[in-house]
């Protein structure tokens, strides 16, 4: 019997040694960690959950620099939970859910994918497990008293939380939010409390804190912010204008010489031009009826185009520039005197500490 | 020799044609009526002819800078001390227009006289270079020059040397109720002259026709 069991451990230790090799010759843009997951799906697919239980746990137990990311790290635990079950180790299972659960709030089991014997012990985590996910900005910034930093979170069930901000020291600055949660939840700080900082620039502590169904602590979750604090960038002063976008507000002189040349110059053409093409021919005298209209056509349009005469259209459209830009000096300026009063503060996150209520 | 002058009017204007720029086909169709004035002098003496045609003439603008004209007249001259003549002329010519204010064109002028005396008929190859431009926001100007490159006339002479010129103003009716706003009218008015001249031996003597002519025309153009 002794011998059975080395024999078949002996095997399920080769088994385990070679999967991952497998699983990165198959593709070896994977890392040792994702590597050890896939072998792991690929053991609970075929129905191997003994092995898939270990090679999972291989996955998840990597460390620094080959940590599973946050999606593999979510499937990691689902498949685990589900190889744990099927194992017939339901309070392993139970715990595992529970990790995934404080993990990410917001996974849920594929129902596709997984009998409901498994979702229904998820829920069952789920429902125990109070823990809330916080979402911040990685680094933004605010204007004091216009605009508001701006927090999302995410529970795994209903229950009590306390949102605050408070100062490294635990000193609570503000508290935002103190109340109940069922799925998600959108806070906001509008950032005045920082206005006693000195030298402009400091670090609070947004803090969630889960409450148990007794209303005791639970789980604590502080993020660390960076803050400073300064004034508000004002806006440029509008260019002033060049003058190649005004019109002539004038009448050049080329228009109306350009007029007189196409009329007078084209009547004295017609005019003469019996005299060019048929020299010595006594043309008739119908000749001089379209030179004539020519010449008055000319000197009217020169009159009408005659030079320094207003442009009406012009100056018209002149002014509207000229409004349109005084009117964007002047929003500008106006604009410029409330951010002069305003305050910017500039905020950057840190990584996420969660105290207690490990499950 | 006309070939080639073709298309290398027909290339410049294509490719001096900013895209931009180009309206796909623009045109105009003119009823004219025409008052002629011949003069036909074979050696020492002359003969003279005046009288009325009527036809009509149109263009077409094709990328603003191809152009095809058309034009045909028929009517009656009255003879001075001599004969009358029936007169039918037309010419189609294809051009370019290179600049806005420049029109390029060459083709065939032909007309033919008919009287008693027979049937006299004139075939030219023209080249025609046309200013035109605006001497107030509804009116036009243009000048117009053409030589003739070589004819084919059924008379003893040769021919020797050919040219014309013609001028006029063009006035653009618009906002005036019963005329589409869509279709403006124009109202032309035009005095052109041309002489062909024709060597011919002692016995035949030389010969210079001599026309001139005034041109009134109502015509409708694409907006």
């Amino acid at each position: 019997m002794m011998r059975l069991l080395r024999f078949r451990a002996a095997w399920l230790a080769a088994g385990l040694a070679v999967a991952p090799g497998l699983a990165s010759a198959q593709d070896s843009t994977l890392s040792p960690s994702g590597a050890y997951l896939a072998s792991g799906v690929r053991h609970y697919q075929q129905l191997e959950y003994d092995s898939a239980s270990i090679l999972l746990r291989r996955a998840l137990a990597f460390t620094r620099t080959d940590t599973l990311k946050d999606a593999a790290r979510t499937r990691a635990l689902t498949y685990l939970g589900a190889a744990e079950l099927f194992r017939g180790k339901r309070d392993s299972s139970y715990a595992v859910f529970r990790r995934l659960v404080a993990h990410n709030p917001r996974a849920r089991p594929d129902p596709l994918v997984f009998p409901p014997e498994i979702t229904t012990i998820y829920d069952f985590a789920r429902e125990a497990t109070k823990v809330v996910r916080v979402e911040l900005p990685r680094d933004t910034t605010i204007r004091i008293g216009a605009d508001r930093y701006q927090a999302r979170l995410y529970a795994s069930s209903f229950h009590q939380i306390i949102v605050s901000v408070e100062r490294e020291d635990g000193f609570t600055v503000k508290t935002l939010y103190a109340g109940a949660i069922s799925d998600t939840l959108q806070v906001f700080w509008s950032g005045d409390d920082t206005l006693f900082m000195a030298n402009d620039s400091g670090r609070l502590v947004f803090s969630v804190t889960s409450l148990t169904n007794s209303g005791r602590q639970g789980r604590v979750v502080r993020v660390p912010l960076d803050l400073v604090m300064g004034p508000q960038d004002t806006l440029m002063s509008p260019a002033p204008l060049p003058d190649s976008l005004f019109l002539p507000e004038r009448e050049p002189a080329g228009p109306g010489l350009q007029a007189l040349g196409r009329g007078a110059g084209f009547g004295v053409a017609v005019a003469v031009l019996p005299g060019l093409v048929a020299g010595g021919t006594s043309p008739s005298g119908s000749r001089f009826a379209v030179a004539g209209g020519l010449t008055i056509a000319g000197i009217i349009g020169f009159i009408h185009h005659r030079p320094g005469r207003p442009l009406p259209d012009n100056i018209s459209a002149n002014i509207a520039l000229r409004d349109g830009w005084q009117n964007q000096v002047r929003t500008t300026a106006a604009e410029n005197v409330i951010r002069a009063q305003q305050k910017r503060l500039d905020v950057h996150s840190g990584l996420p500490e969660i105290i207690g209520g490990n499950p | 020799m006309t070939r080639r002058v073709l298309t290398a009017g027909a290339l410049l204007a294509l490719a001096a044609a900013p895209l931009a720029a180009q309206h796909k086909l623009w045109w105009n169709a003119e009823i004219s009526g025409i008052g002629m004035r011949l003069n036909s002098q074979t050696g020492p003496s002359t003969q003279k002819w005046s009288g009325a045609a009527f036809g009509f003439q149109s263009q077409f603008l094709y990328l603003n800078r191809i152009t095809i004209d058309l034009g045909y007249w028929q009517g009656k001259l009255n003879g001075v001390q001599t004969g009358d003549r029936d007169v039918v002329e037309g010419f189609a010519q294809l051009g370019a227009r290179p600049l806005d204010w420049l029109s390029l064109r060459v083709g065939p002028h032909a007309w033919t006289y008919v009287s008693d005396a027979g049937t006299q008929r004139w075939f030219l190859w023209e080249g025609r270079a046309r200013a035109q431009g605006q001497v107030l926001p509804a009116v036009q100007s243009y000048l117009e020059v053409w030589k003739v490159f070589s004819a084919n006339v059924n008379v003893p002479q040769a021919f020797q040397t050919g040219m014309g010129g013609e001028g006029g103003l063009s006035l653009r009716i618009r906002d005036v109720p019963l005329i589409p706003e869509r279709l403006p009218v124009r109202i032309r008015l035009a005095y052109g002259i041309e002489r062909v001249r024709m060597n011919g031996t002692l016995a035949q003597g030389s010969r210079a026709e001599v026309l001139d002519r005034l041109t009134l025309a109502l015509g409708v153009e694409a907006p």
